[in-house]
């Protein structure tokens, strides 16, 4: 039945070839101890056996064929046989087969092709987007088991024979790649955590053939992705064509289909150019226009992601936006470019790898790197980098998501790099202040917040995105320390021009003090710092992508018992490669002051220097953690 | 019911304001006025990020004469006003319908249009049909995406669109109430002679409904009809604020739900579909994915319940025996139902189905071992609370079986592996369960048999050369507690020592005793090296419970309005023995303290024993449920819990 399926192939070979590999994945299941080729890895509740891929192209259409063996070892591996396998619309994909089968290959149950639905894969921050999902479920009840299963993909328009990152978290103990091209199709590619293709050649065709395996580990804290060593492969031609014609040779030739492929898209309807020419009356300077242009997009758009065709690289055109008033973060970067350049100011399209881990950047290999679109805006002294998504960002901000890294700008024939800058301690400082009426039982708190970077960022979002019912909830569940009741909170943007807010709370903190014999035992509140693995237990490097900065002013009030009395900790200063930390203390009346500074630098940490960093944070820890004893009155 | 009345108050103080209101506002579609344009806040609710000015619905039937048939055409208009950025959010929306592929529920007719003031004059930007789309879901769902164009605070938006379904148990919800304030919700149905609905309001006690025969006389065929209106309105309903602690929002909300009693024929005769709960149970029970399916497993139940090799085993020990069986070989795909989803010899065959496929099949073993089982039908917590007075099919959402043995009554579920034969999962404690049986209404409570409850008791030693504390602990859970941990662990004891690991503290030693039997607690043991809480010239601080009692309150709320449901009652026991070092002496030990009232148990005592300090601490909350108005107090003892737990013991060296 499954080999009916096939008949529509459209090369009689690639037909032969699918044949045989669905034959050969009946050997694999049955003959991988042959090839796997690591020691038996720690129990796991399932692993990937085996994962051949074997790409070609027929006329102009990649055909790539799948070929997987799992193992499901336990109940916890059972999420292993929930396949989903994803396709776009110009994609046609076919389930070749699949089967259960027992430790000795025989096969207990197949796949029948009324348990294979299609439905959209899920539009998670996306309005809709035209990819699909093929899925079906493949469980068993004795353990172990395996599930086999193969499929066919047939893409009209493609930039990659193959992108393969192995799957981490679950063990892999053979995958293989195959890459088949006639012999003058030049072909381009890069490995990482695996060994560099064996290439053969017959019958007028080149063969590459990467093969890999890995043993998934768990990441430690702020480890980078490289520290996980997963083995991933790009495989690129030279030319393609995806919407238009284009090129992998060198960045700029990749900078330069963008380009082509959205060169139409800038085109503003006149009622707009007016709108523009209305709010630029008599506005000369340039980093005016785009102050202005930037509060008409923030004020007039909205991000609504609808993913349509071309992969994601083609843009809605500036129209689109203008008659919907919203896109996605191509859309909105195409429309605002459009109106920088009729207001005469230069802007350029930028793509970049959005995320908050900072991507390892990589310029020597062309390939599509990146998920994200900002805009940027050469200017003196300083460039301006817009986030257009953003409808409260002060132009100029562009977020800790797009910080610090390598990103395409767009300019034809003269694309090229740029860096965004990175986060400086400065950009992300927080300054709090906290005053305390103490109390045994509960204890009213005041809080004021001035706050920066990603607290700046996500404060902003509760605050301009739910009510204030919903932002309360979110920061008792998530953000704010178990002790505290928030009984008020208010927000306020100080300068708009100025990405920092301020916001006052009110709360109730219970307990900051208790009786321990003739003593009040107050508690610092003090911002909780990741827990680290001790050295002993950390094997992998260590990447900050962003400082982090808070300076805190701490009052403690405490009617009926006087403070001057107070043992106080002498004060301490830590200076270190990783950052700065101060704490000291002083009275007053009835008042108990206490000033905080901590400061953690970005930057990576390898392995080697962990232990002093560790010690940093530890040093940190035990500042906080220090109780003060004030004695009670007799 | 304190919930309704204050939603009554809330309504009838909020009219006066309203009032006043009224001219500023149209309830009409197609008409906005300067008001609804200008506005920028809502007196009512000055923090609402948007206000829904009116929500309008018009159900009716229209006349298929191609098929000759009867629809249900359920058209919605609203207009809402966007105060906030926040806002915009509600300018998107999601249309389910369902989509058999021979006939599917349609939408048509969408008008959404967008208005905006700018600099006096107003602009309108109206939907495009190319920005609707389809997403499928499933095979048999789907939902239609769309954003209105142009939006942004201040904008004033306006919809209309119609479905229209040949499926009359279809009628969808009325909702009154969201989470921003609404001006005005009016749901009008013009009903026919031939299908009759009944319905229930959730979240008020009662709606005022008007009706009126129509004149129009109607022709379908040789029918000759009239159309009786039914108006059923509200206004100025305050926004819902979702809380911590409930099981379903949609137990609160104020809504309207339908479900199809009858069909009268034109040839005079009429089918009852659902309109009192034994009828509900026949039908259950003549369904080919509730009882037909149980009957179908039976083959294959039977066949499996003899290789089990039970025949001599007591009652209780065969269901124990199937319930693990069906829990072990076959895996629940996460979909709750009260109807399978595929037929018995393709769930045998799958090995893998809905709630129902598992609990249904469970059913079938137990009657195959010829024990007195039944099913019961309920509804889970997420997807609210079942009413008896109404008998609405699709309140029900969940089946599990229940036994009798002797003068007791068992409830299974074959979903979850890491629970005891007999503890159901938190998504059925959800107060009542139908029992499905012929002609009958009986409704069982569902209560967790046991507290989720955990004992945990340290040895502690201190070595003040180090500052470093060891201990040895032992833990046993009980109920909901054991189950966090085998889930936690993905049932696999292996990973307890990561779990238990915590900064500053080095866990040693896991020795687990007691957990793959289920039926038993989860008992394992450890040792713990760690700091004290603070070692300085006045002492040695220790908790004697290490942090691992209670920390943190999990009331986190100022106030609240609803009630709270902690699913289970809760329970904890601590027993500390701290051995004195030689030289050093109990400097400072808490007070003995404690409480015992209808809501919760509370003790704790510190005393010297030698040379040891033993420490006990219990709480035991006795209620599952309390009440808004008790909310304080419990928030106040379970500070007052976490406090005493948390109080540190002062060891100091002894004075020469």
């Amino acid at each position: 039945m499954f080999f009916a399926i096939f008949a529509t192939f459209l090369d009689r070979r690639c037909m032969k070839k699918f044949v045989l590999l669905t034959l050969l994945t009946l050997l694999i299941s049955q003959a991988y101890t042959v090839w796997a080729v690591l020691p038996s890895p720690q129990q796991y509740g399932g692993e990937v056996l085996s994962h051949t891929v074997y790409c070609t192209v027929a006329g102009s259409k990649l055909v790539r064929t799948d070929s997987v063996v799992y193992q499901i070892n336990d109940r916890s591996g059972d999420e292993l046989g929930e396949v989903a396998l994803p396709f776009s619309k110009n994609e046609k994909l076919t389930v070749g087969g699949a089967w259960i089968e027992d430790m000795d290959g025989n096969v207990i149950r197949k796949l029948k092709k009324q348990d294979i639905g299609t439905q959209n894969i899920s539009s998670y921050g996306a309005l809709y987007r035209d990819e699909f999902v093929r899925t079906f479920t493949m469980k068993h009840n004795r353990y172990p088991y395996r599930v086999v299963y193969s499929y066919r993909t047939i893409t009209s328009d493609w930039l990659y024979f193959a992108e393969e990152a192995l799957r981490n978290g679950v063990p892999v103990r053979r995958f293989r790649l195959t890459v088949d091209v006639l012999a003058d199709v030049p072909v381009r590619y890069r490995q990482e955590h695996m060994a560099p293709p064996e290439i053969s050649e017959s019958d007028g065709h080149i063969r590459y053939v990467w093969t890999a395996a890995h043993i998934p580990s768990p990441r430690q804290l702020y480890a980078p992705d490289s520290a996980l060593r997963v083995p991933h492969v790009c495989v690129t031609p030279q030319t393609f064509s995806y919407g238009v014609s284009g090129s992998w040779a060198s960045w700029q030739t990749f900078g330069e289909w963008i380009a082509r492929l959205n060169a139409k898209a800038r085109t503003l309807p006149s009622a707009e150019k007016q709108k523009v020419d209305g709010l630029l009356n008599g506005v000369t300077d340039a980093r005016q226009k785009v102050g202005i242009l930037y509060q008409y997009l923030q004020r007039y758009t909205r991000y609504v992601n609808v993913k349509l065709g071309v992969g994601g690289f083609r843009t809605y055109p500036a129209a689109y936006v203008v008659a919907n008033r919203y896109g996605d973060c191509k859309a909105l970067c195409n429309y605002m470019q459009a109106l920088l350049e009729y207001a005469g100011v230069p802007a350029f399209y930028t793509l970049v790898a959005a995320g908050t881990q900072l991507p390892e950047s990589d310029r020597g290999f062309p390939h599509q790197a990146f998920n994200h679109i900002i805009l940027t805006v050469p200017m003196s002294p300083d460039t301006l980098f817009l986030e257009c998504t953003a409808k409260n960002f002060p132009a100029g901000y562009s977020g800790t998501f797009t910080q610090g890294r390598d990103a395409l700008l767009i300019d034809g024939a003269d694309s090229r790099f740029v860096r965004t800058p990175a986060m400086t301690p400065d950009d992300v400082r927080c300054e709090r202040k906290f005053v305390t009426e103490l109390a045994v039982d509960a204890s009213e708190m005041a809080i004021e917040l001035l706050a920066r970077g990603d607290e700046y960022e996500l404060l902003l979002f509760l605050a301009s995105e739910m009510n204030r019912s919903q932002a309360e909830r979110i920061l008792r569940q998530y953000s704010l320390p178990a002790a505290l009741t928030l009984t008020g909170l208010q927000t306020e943007i100080p300068l708009p021009d100025v990405p920092a807010i301020r916001v006052t709370a009110q709360a109730q903190m219970q307990p900051v003090c208790r009786k321990a014999g003739n003593n009040l035992v107050l508690n610092l509140f003090a911002p909780d710092l990741p827990a680290f693995e001790p050295p002993h237990m950390r094997t992998q490097p260590a990447m900050l992508d962003v400082p982090l900065h808070i300076c805190d002013s701490i009052i403690y009030r405490l009617a009926d018992v006087p403070v001057s009395g107070a043992a106080l900790p002498p004060p301490t200063i830590l200076t270190s490669p990783f950052g700065n930390y101060s704490l000291s203390f002083q009275t007053s009346d009835d008042e108990l002051l206490i000033y905080r500074e901590l400061c953690i630098n970005s930057g990576f940490i390898p392995i080697g220097q962990y232990a002093d960093f560790y010690g940093f944070i530890q040093a940190i820890n035990n500042c906080n953690k220090r109780d003060i004893l004030i004695p009670l009155p007799l | 019911m304190k919930r309704t009345f204050f939603i009554i108050c809330t309504l009838f103080l909020s009219c006066s304001v309203a009032r006043a209101q009224v001219k500023a506002f149209t309830f009409e579609y197609g008409k906005v006025t300067q008001y609804e344009l200008n506005f920028t806040d809502y007196p009512l609710a000055p923090d609402a990020e948007a206000v829904m000015i009116y929500e309008n619905g018009d159900y009716h039937f229209t006349t298929d004469h191609q098929r000759g048939r009867f629809e249900l055409v359920m058209v919605k208009s609203l207009k809402l006003k966007i105060l906030k950025q926040a806002g915009i959010k509600y300018a998107g929306f999601e249309i389910p319908l369902y989509a058999d592929n021979s006939d599917p529920e349609r939408l048509s007719a969408v008008e959404g249009t967008t208005y905006n003031m700018e600099n006096g004059n107003m602009s309108k930007a109206s939907l495009e049909r190319r920005n609707i789309f389809e997403e499928k879901r499933d095979g048999r769902h789907v939902v239609m995406k769309f954003a209105m164009p142009d939006v942004r605070e201040g904008s004033v938006v306006e919809l209309t669109y119609t479905v229209t379904t040949p499926y009359y148990f279809n009628m969808r919800e009325w909702s009154f109430q969201y989470s921003i304030p609404v001006l005005h919700s009016e749901l009008r149905y013009r009903a026919i002679p031939y299908y009759e609905y009944i319905y229930i309001a959730k979240g008020v006690a009662q709606l005022k409904m008007e009706q009126k025969l129509l004149n129009n006389e109607l022709q379908f065929g040789n029918l000759r009809y009239k159309e009786l209106q039914y108006k059923i309105s509200l206004d100025s309903i305050p926004a819902f604020c979702d809380e911590d602690f409930i099981a379903s929002v949609n137990d609160y909300r104020i809504s309207l739900n339908f479900q199809l009693a009858t069909i009268y024929r034109p040839d005079g005769n009429k089918q009852r579909i659902m309109s009192s709960w034994p009828e509900i149970c026949n039908e259950l029970l003549k369904h080919d994915k509730f009882g037909k399916y149980m009957k179908a497993a039976e083959i294959a139940a039977t066949s499996i319940v003899n290789s089990l090799g039970i025949n001599d085993k007591s009652d209780i020990e065969k269901l124990q025996i199937i319930t693990h069986y069906v829990r072990q070989n076959f895996s629940w795909d996460g979909q709750t139902s009260c109807f399978a989803s595929m037929k018995a010899p393709d769930f045998l065959r799958q090995k893998t189905g809905n709630s129902a496929d598992l609990n249904l099949f469970l059913a079938a073993m137990l009657r195959a071992a010829r024990l007195d089982v039944s099913p019961l039908a309920l509804s889970t917590r997420e997807h609210g609370l079942v009413n008896p007075e109404y008998p609405f099919i699709h309140m029900l959402n969940y089946t599990l079986p229940q036994v009798a043995v002797g003068d007791s009554t068992i409830l299974l579920d074959a979903t979850d592996p890491w629970l005891g034969y007999d503890e159901l999962p938190a998504r059925c404690i959800n107060v009542l369960a139908l029992q499905v049986k012929d002609n009958a209404e009986t409704w069982h409570e569902i209560r967790q048999k046991q507290h989720a409850s955990t004992e945990k008791s340290f040895h502690i030693s201190l070595a003040p050369e180090t500052a470093r504390i060891t201990a040895g602990v032992n833990v046993s859970a009980y109920g909901f507690d054991a189950w966090e941990y085998r889930w936690k662990c993905k049932g696999n004891y292996e990973h307890l020592s990561e779990m238990l690991q915590k900064e500053d503290e080095t866990v040693t030693g896991v020795s687990v005793t007691g957990w793959n039997d289920t039926e038993k607690p989860v008992t394992f043991s450890y040792a713990v090296t760690a700091t004290p809480a603070k070692d300085d010239a006045d002492g040695i601080y220790i908790r004697p419970f290490l942090n691992q009692s209670l920390t943190a309150n999990i009331f986190r709320q100022a106030t609240r309005t609803l009630p709270v449901d902690l699913i289970t009652f809760k329970a904890g026991r601590y027993h500390s023995i701290i051995d004195l070092p030689d030289g050093y002496t109990a400097g400072f030990l808490p007070e003995k303290t404690g409480f015992s009232n209808k809501l919760m148990d509370f003790g704790y005592e510190a005393r010297i024993n030698g040379r040891q300090i033993e420490v006990t601490g219990y709480y035991l909350f006795k209620q599952n449920v309390y009440s808004a108005r008790e909310y304080p107090v419990i928030k106040i003892y379970y500070e007052t819990v976490v406090k005493k737990f948390n109080e540190e013991i002062v060891i100091e060296k002894q004075r020469e």
